[in-house]
């Protein structure tokens, strides 16, 4: 199964979009009216001191005599002083740099060098400057004859205000920050359902359940996607369905064929077996037709026994009767009953010396040994040797000849059905099922058959079963389970 | 030889496997139905039936239990089906054995033979007893309680095999060649059957068996009631 990787990624890529969106959103909205506010209340401030300054300092001038005495300027500044109160400070700077203040942190080197300049030269004039390290507007103007005065009006206050406002413009943006990135988990969550749910009904239906669909409600985009995939999910069901179906079809077919061939072959090959009883009295041509008859009769009846194991084995329907089995004596016994004796070296090693017992199917192991022993005596040549071999966990059958082996081309397409390694050879008496039946019976077993042919030395089958212990058997009470097992298919 | 009731629907099958019957030495009478064969088996009280599965009418399992409400000859089923169904179904209605089709000869023939053997008496053999149960060898005769249990010749057969040794424990397979006459190719399934009408004879409670026990993952063996000893 291949991941898909964007939906574990597609929320934090989501999340850190929507907060770098609001991030400089509300970035730029906070500096830029940050910076318009202050702009607007600085002026507003500063406009608001030069008018009031240049009020009192008019007021001032026009109590002045035209020389006045340094008693009548200091009643002056006291006057201003206390005309000032808490919306400014007044530094009076005589033309001989003494000076008179009423803060004690304001002095003559408080005065911004630019207004002294302006001052000096005769004109009323205000400049925004910073003194004792804070931010003042300051008002001068020198009377006729008089010392400069320069009023302080303190910005302190409106700029604290603009820091407040300024920490309230940055805690907000630090609010729509977390607040969207809230917002894009939220909408991750939302869009990452739709595709979560997709992906897994996809795994659904990799895995078989054909039946897996998506909800379609809503008219969004989601809808559309599990519309779709709908469609799709219900084609592939459908196409599928009908493979099952045909192949069903077929394994019926064929299961009915042959079903339907017995009762003639019975006839057949029972009338052959009498026909071949009486044979020693037919002259030649008839002899040898009867032989023919008879031989390819039973071939007949093999291949149709064949066809029905193999059908029964495609649909399930091949119950297993499990018992303890001696490996080794039942290969002696298949070898025995065969009639095989003088061809067949048994051996057993290890384990099957002291006979080898598992829980099988006899009557499938049998058909396993005889069709790898019979395909060995009938295509190989002797000696065929056959070897128990047994261990904890499997026992293991080996059947070789001292044949030619079979060609590397054919090796991996021998258990196929219908195979012939060699087509201009004769099928000989096999169907062309055996070694199908044989590698499909060891499965049922659990176990597996395999060839090898190692250049120079024959064909070797190796049949490997797991080995089991007889206590407890599968299912139990063998009367039981047998009689109730088999009923059920 | 014997007497042979051949039931078999299909003329050609019918015709062909009386030729090999009759080549055999065998006397065979035949039935193409399932009521004619119970008619046929009322008349010639065969020594052996051979019973086809698939018949019109009656089919071979409703014919095998007809026969054996009132007699135990020897039945071998005819199916040609080798469905697990079509065969324990053939056996818990009372078969001796069953050949599939399409059979050879000789193992029809050999089938035949084994079960007729079942039939002969043994040599004389001493009565055996457990509990209530009496086992008379010579007589071919079985009675619980002084009932006559009406064995057939292959449930005797298999009860005598497994009460000469009583507490020996007996493989399916090995009891398969004692009273089947079978070797490995043998369907263990004819033991297990056949064990259990044995059971539904014998027993008090066919169920919880008592006499005829299973050993699990290896077979059965005869268990003598403990007043018996």
């Amino acid at each position: 199964m291949t991941r898909i990787v964007s939906v574990s990624r597609l929320r934090p890529r989501l999340v850190a979009t929507f907060a770098l969106v609001a991030a400089f959103t509300s970035a730029g909205v906070a500096v830029t009216s940050y910076y318009i506010t202050r702009e607007a209340v600085l002026r507003r401030e500063e406009a608001a001191a030069g008018t009031e300054g240049q009020a009192v300092l008019a007021d001032a001038v026009a109590t002045l005599p035209d020389r006045p005495t340094r008693a009548q300027v200091l009643t002056l500044v006291e006057r201003l002083k206390a005309r000032a109160g808490a919306e400014f400070d007044v530094v009076a700077v005589n033309e001989d740099g003494t000076f008179e203040t009423t803060s004690l942190s304001l002095s003559a080197d408080s005065v911004p060098v630019a207004l002294a300049g302006a001052v000096d030269a005769g004109r009323i004039g205000q400049v925004r400057a910073t003194a004792a390290d804070e931010p003042f507007v300051v008002v001068g103007g020198r009377p006729p004859g008089a010392p400069a005065f320069y009023l302080f009006f303190p910005l302190e206050d409106v700029l604290d205000d603009l820091v407040l406002l300024r920490n309230v413009l940055a805690a907000a943006g630090v609010a729509a920050v977390v607040l969207s990135g809230f917002v894009g988990a939220l909408a991750a969550r939302g869009l990452l359902r739709p595709l979560r749910e997709t992906r897994n009904a996809a795994h659904r239906l990799e895995v078989g359940l054909l039946g897996t669909r998506l909800p379609e409600e809503g008219g969004d985009e989601f809808a559309d996607l599990g519309h779709a995939f709908n469609r799709m999910a219900e084609a592939l069901e459908a196409s599928i369905g009908d493979l099952r179906a045909l192949e069903a079809s077929h394994r019926r077919f064929v299961a009915d064929v042959s079903h339907e061939l017995r009762t003639p072959l019975t006839a057949l090959t029972t009338a052959a077996d009498v026909l071949e009883a009486h044979r020693a009295g037919l002259d030649d041509p008839g002899g040898r037709a009867a032989r023919l008859l008879v031989r390819e009769s039973h071939r007949l009846a093999t291949l149709v026994e064949d066809l029905m194991e193999i059908s029964r084995l495609d649909a399930g329907a091949a119950p297993m009767s499990w018992e303890p089995v001696d490996v080794a004596a039942l290969v002696g016994s298949a070898v025995a009953t065969r009639g095989w004796s003088g061809q067949v070296q048994l051996g057993t090693t290890g384990d099957g010396a002291r006979g080898v017992t598992t829980v099988a199917d006899p009557r499938r192991l049998d058909a396993i040994v005889a069709n790898l022993i019979g395909n060995a005596l009938e295509h190989g040549r002797p000696p065929v040797r056959v070897l128990v071999t047994a261990s904890a966990q499997e026992v293991v059958v080996v059947v070789n000849d001292a044949g030619s082996g079979i060609a590397p081309d054919h090796l991996d397409r021998v258990f196929d059905r219908f195979y012939k390694a060699d087509p201009a050879r004769p099928g000989g008496r096999g169907s062309g099922l055996g070694l199908a039946i044989a590698k499909e019976n060891a499965r049922m077993h659990g176990g597996d058959l395999t060839v090898a042919s190692p250049s120079g030395s024959g064909a070797t089958f190796t049949l490997r079963l797991p080995r089991r212990v007889a206590e407890p058997l599968p299912g139990g009470d063998p009367t039981v389970t047998t009689a109730s097992h088999d009923r059920i298919l | 030889m014997a007497s042979i009731l051949l039931v078999e629907d299909d003329p050609s099958v019918r015709e062909a496997v009386g030729m090999a019957l009759e080549g055999d030495g065998h006397r065979v009478t035949t039935a193409a139905t399932g009521d004619e064969a119970i008619e046929r088996w009322r008349q010639h009280r065969p020594e052996l039936v051979l019973l086809d599965v698939m018949l019109p009418g009656k089919d071979g399992f409703e014919v095998c239990r007809a026969i054996r409400a009132h007699d135990q000859v020897p039945i071998i089923m005819l199916t040609a089906r080798s469905d697990a169904f079509d065969i324990v179904v053939g056996l818990e209605s009372g078969a001796d054995d069953y050949v599939t089709k399409p059979f050879e000869t000789r193992v029809l023939l050999a089938r035949i033979k084994a079960v007729l053997r079942r039939q002969e008496r043994p040599a004389a053999e001493p009565v055996l007893r457990f509990g209530d149960l009496v086992i008379d060898p010579g007589g071919m005769a079985v009675t619980l309680r002084g009932v006559d249990l009406r064995l057939t010749p292959t449930e005797l057969r298999l009860l005598l095999e497994l009460a000469r040794r009583p507490g020996q424990v007996f493989t399916r397979a090995l009891l398969l060649e004692r009273v089947w006459d079978y070797s490995y190719l043998g369907d263990s399934r004819l033991v297990d059957v056949c064990v259990q009408r044995l059971r539904g004879k014998i027993e008090d409670d066919p169920a919880h068996p008592t006499l005829v026990q299973t050993v699990r993952g290896v077979g059965y063996k005869l268990v003598p009631p403990a007043s018996a000893q």
